[in-house]
């Protein structure tokens, strides 16, 4: 009998596809209700609603009104709590798990060795798994990207492995299913983690044509035409490896004892100090200098005047708001075409207004010296319509083969590209901007469409890889995109 | 508060205020640059470090306390007096050496018999603590002994099962070992990278980034620039005490550590809830 393991759901659910009809039958149920349960489905929930009124009215009265529910349909487990240094984090669906240290290393203490703590302690249960935080600083993060669904809104498409946004603008966190890898409970470095995926600031936008401007080292990041022509740009999610590198500054000085000092007595120019001096400069190490790290490490400054200017662009509030009523103005029905609850008994009132200067006049007629009042009043008939407008979306997924790697290991990462929209899309040029510590493996990319794939060099001398997609996307077609990286 | 009097009067009443106004300002901004001169950092955040990476420590000019040159387990211990948790903890560090270089710790004044030479030294070493190790067997000086000390100023932050993997690397160069015995001193900084401003160059477990800097210039303070310092290595003392009674200055008191065996090389995913050990990538459709 074919089983319906949680590891099994994800990838099928990632597949579209199962043994069996039953199988997938009850794997959807499973993914309905782990859905329900963590509430998965969140994110702004759009519906389109038409409402026409009666033919005696007049064109202000018909109108399409878009409501916008601002909350989420919030995940309903939630456990004990870690007190950070930033704030809560967390735990959802608490599982216990058991860390054996001893089947990884037998730690021995020295004889003059007074262990009484838990340092390393033979074994560790620990309960908080599936954090989720809402701290702004690099908090948690999670490892390996192993079937990870989340919901919060910087994963509202639904991620398979939603990374906790390690620096933090989305407050995202994984959520659901067992993380294999617990973060430290005495805190988090974030200088120990690799992280790829997300767009950080300055947010990327397209440009004419298929440029993508803003994308930033470690980005990742895809534009798309919907059949409408909009040209949306969309993040991935993030993913974050373990994988700390360490460095090593190193000087040579002449020794204070042992008589064998470095100083100028072998010289050739004889104005040097007599003296001896363990901090006469350039003695012991010629022409090793300070500016070969300088010519290789950014500065912030030139990320910040890199990109100046760019989000402010095709910011089109000011100009609407010369065009509507000054008490309509901040409504959000006019500004975004989307309405909002708060918006309610303002568009009401101007709705009753709007009702009343179309309201026929009583007519009053005289019928043989008798008085008849026949009053019209057709506003009541109205006509609901619900229907949605064609609106693609993207949805862009990244996972990551292992939690943590050493300096010289392969990291597989897969980018899941699906449309999720209700229409197809278009012209998808998806970008992927590594790190300097990830170094492409050439030849490992592989896509399952055919997709145009290049590479250019990125500001932190690593690569920009680009697909661009040939065909387009249709609804509810996806697309994965897998590339090996060895860490550096 | 309303002043009356004369304007002289007004005057010798608000210049001491304006004095202890100024007062105060210099002394939070002077506050600020002695929190960022500690290893360990003047952010309250377990990793953090403003001794690491901080554009504030890196700044031009800045006065610092602290430098590779302090007496061993100064910079240490004053770490442990700053935020984190940090006391207590045995930070794994794992010895490499040229070829056949072995290395051995003491326990109570009598260094442990070296580990073989393809096998590295793995053990957990106390934040604050000053160790001395010996090195042995070095490659081209056979039969010569270097006596150096490394002091843990700082810790990692690993997840669990990751302790023992990721190690901090003590990586000694027979450039060291060379200069060593012939007098001089060296001084190694070992530092956690930002990944931000990481340098390009690949690398291996057994090989790391070093960074030569003339005498003048300390480097701790030049590691703070490139990351979070986490141990300084003193290689140059060559010859142990004769007499009984200067061993434990020489072993700085004997700090306890704890010896690492078996190192993990890999370590299996297990999520615990599916037979499936490590999932693969789902195909495309």
């Amino acid at each position: 009998m074919t089983r319906c393991l949680p590891v099994d759901r994800m990838r099928n659910f990632i597949n579209h596809r199962s043994n069996s009809v039953a199988t997938r039958d009850r794997c959807i149920l499973w993914m309905i209700g782990l859905a329900l349960i963590v509430g998965c489905a969140t994110g702004p929930k759009q519906i389109r609603l038409s409402k026409t009124v009666g033919p005696a009215t007049n064109a202000a009265a018909e109108r399409n009104v878009a409501v916008e529910t601002s909350k989420p349909y919030n995940s309903s487990v939630r456990a004990t709590s870690m007190p950070t240094a930033n704030g809560p984090i967390q735990a959802v669906v608490p599982v216990t798990y058991e860390e054996r240290f001893s089947d990884q290393a037998a730690v021995q203490p020295s004889a003059s060795a007074r262990i009484g703590d838990d340092s390393f302690g033979d074994t560790i249960t620990a309960t908080p798994v599936g954090l989720r935080h809402g701290g702004p600083l690099r908090q948690m993060v999670s490892g390996g990207g192993h079937g990870i669904a989340c919901q919060t809104p910087g994963c509202a498409n639904g991620c398979m492995s939603c990374q906790p946004n390690a620096f933090g603008d989305q407050g995202c966190g994984p959520v659901g299913v067992m993380l294999p890898m617990i973060p430290n409970p005495q805190g988090i470095d974030g200088n120990e983690f690799l992280c790829n995926g997300g767009d950080q600031l300055p947010k990327a936008r397209a440009r004419v044509g298929d440029q993508i401007i803003g994308v930033e080292v470690e980005d990742t990041v895809a534009r798309y035409t919907t059949v409408r022509g909009e040209t949306h740009v969309t993040p991935s999610n993030r993913v974050c490896v373990y994988a700390p590198r360490f460095g090593s500054v190193r000087r040579v000085t002449g020794a204070d004892i042992g008589e064998i000092a470095v100083g100028p007595q072998k010289m050739i120019n004889r104005d040097s100090p007599i003296g001896v001096d363990h901090d006469e400069p350039g003695l012991a190490v010629t022409g090793r200098d300070l500016p070969i790290r300088n010519d290789l490490v950014r500065g912030p400054d030139a990320m910040r005047a890199r990109d100046r200017g760019v989000p402010v662009e095709n910011v089109l509030q000011p100009r609407m708001a010369e065009d509507v009523l000054a008490i309509l103005a901040n409504l959000s029905i006019m500004n975004r075409g989307i309405l909002i609850k708060d918006d309610l008994p303002i568009i009401l009132i101007g709705d009753q207004a709007a009702t009343i200067w179309s309201v026929d006049q009583e007519v009053v007629v005289a019928v043989a010296g008798e008085v008849a009042a026949a009053v019209t009043r057709d506003q009541t008939a109205r006509e609901l319509v619900v229907y949605e407008l064609p609106n693609g979306r993207l949805r862009i997924c990244k996972v990551a083969d292992r939690g943590d790697a050493l300096p010289g290991e392969v990291v597989t990462f897969l980018l899941r590209v699906d449309n999720v929209g209700d229409s197809p899309l278009s012209d998808i040029v998806l970008t992927d901007s590594l790190s300097a510590r990830l170094q492409y493996v050439p030849d490992s990319q592989k896509n399952s469409v055919n997709a145009e794939f290049s590479t250019s060099m990125n500001d932190d001398n690593s690569l920009r890889m680009t697909w661009k997609f040939a065909q387009e996307l249709k609804v509810g077609e996806g697309t994965t995109i897998e590339f090996k990286c060895k860490v550096r | 508060m309303r002043i009356n009097g004369n304007a002289a009067t007004r005057r010798l009443i608000l210049w001491p205020r304006l004095l202890v106004t100024l007062c105060a300002v210099v002394a939070t901004v002077d506050t600020t640059h002695a929190w960022a001169q500690f290893p360990g950092g003047g952010l309250p955040r377990p990793g953090g470090s403003a001794l690491s990476g901080s554009p504030n420590s890196a700044a031009a000019g800045l006065h610092r306390i602290h430098s590779a040159d302090s007496l061993p387990g100064e910079v240490g211990g004053a770490r442990l007096q700053r935020w984190g948790a940090v006391a207590g903890y045995y930070q794994p560090v794992a010895f490499r050496g040229p070829g056949s270089t072995a290395f051995s710790l003491g326990v109570d004044g009598v260094f442990q018999p070296p580990m073989p030479s393809q096998t590295p030294l793995h053990a957990g070493l106390l934040v604050g603590g000053v160790y001395r190790f010996r090195v042995t067997a070095i490659p081209g000086f056979e039969g010569e002994e270097i006596f150096p000390t490394i002091e843990v100023i700082d810790r990692t932050y690993p997840p669990h099962h990751l302790a023992v993997r990721h190690p901090i690397p003590i990586h000694l160069e027979l450039d060291d070992l060379r200069d060593a015995l012939s007098g001089r001193m060296v001084t190694r900084v070992i530092y956690l990278e930002d990944p931000t401003s990481a340098v390009p160059i690949d690398t291996t477990p057994e090989s790391g980034i070093t960074l030569d800097i003339p005498p003048y210039q300390d480097p701790l303070h030049v590691a703070d620039t490139l990351g979070k310092p986490v141990a300084i290595i003193r290689i140059g003392s060559v010859t142990p005490p004769t007499h009984q009674s200067l061993l434990p200055q020489f072993f700085f008191g004997y700090p306890p550590w704890v010896r690492i065996d078996s190192p993990v090389q890999d370590v299996p995913f297990d999520d615990g809830l599916s037979e499936q050990t490590q999932p693969d990538f789902p195909a495309a459709p």
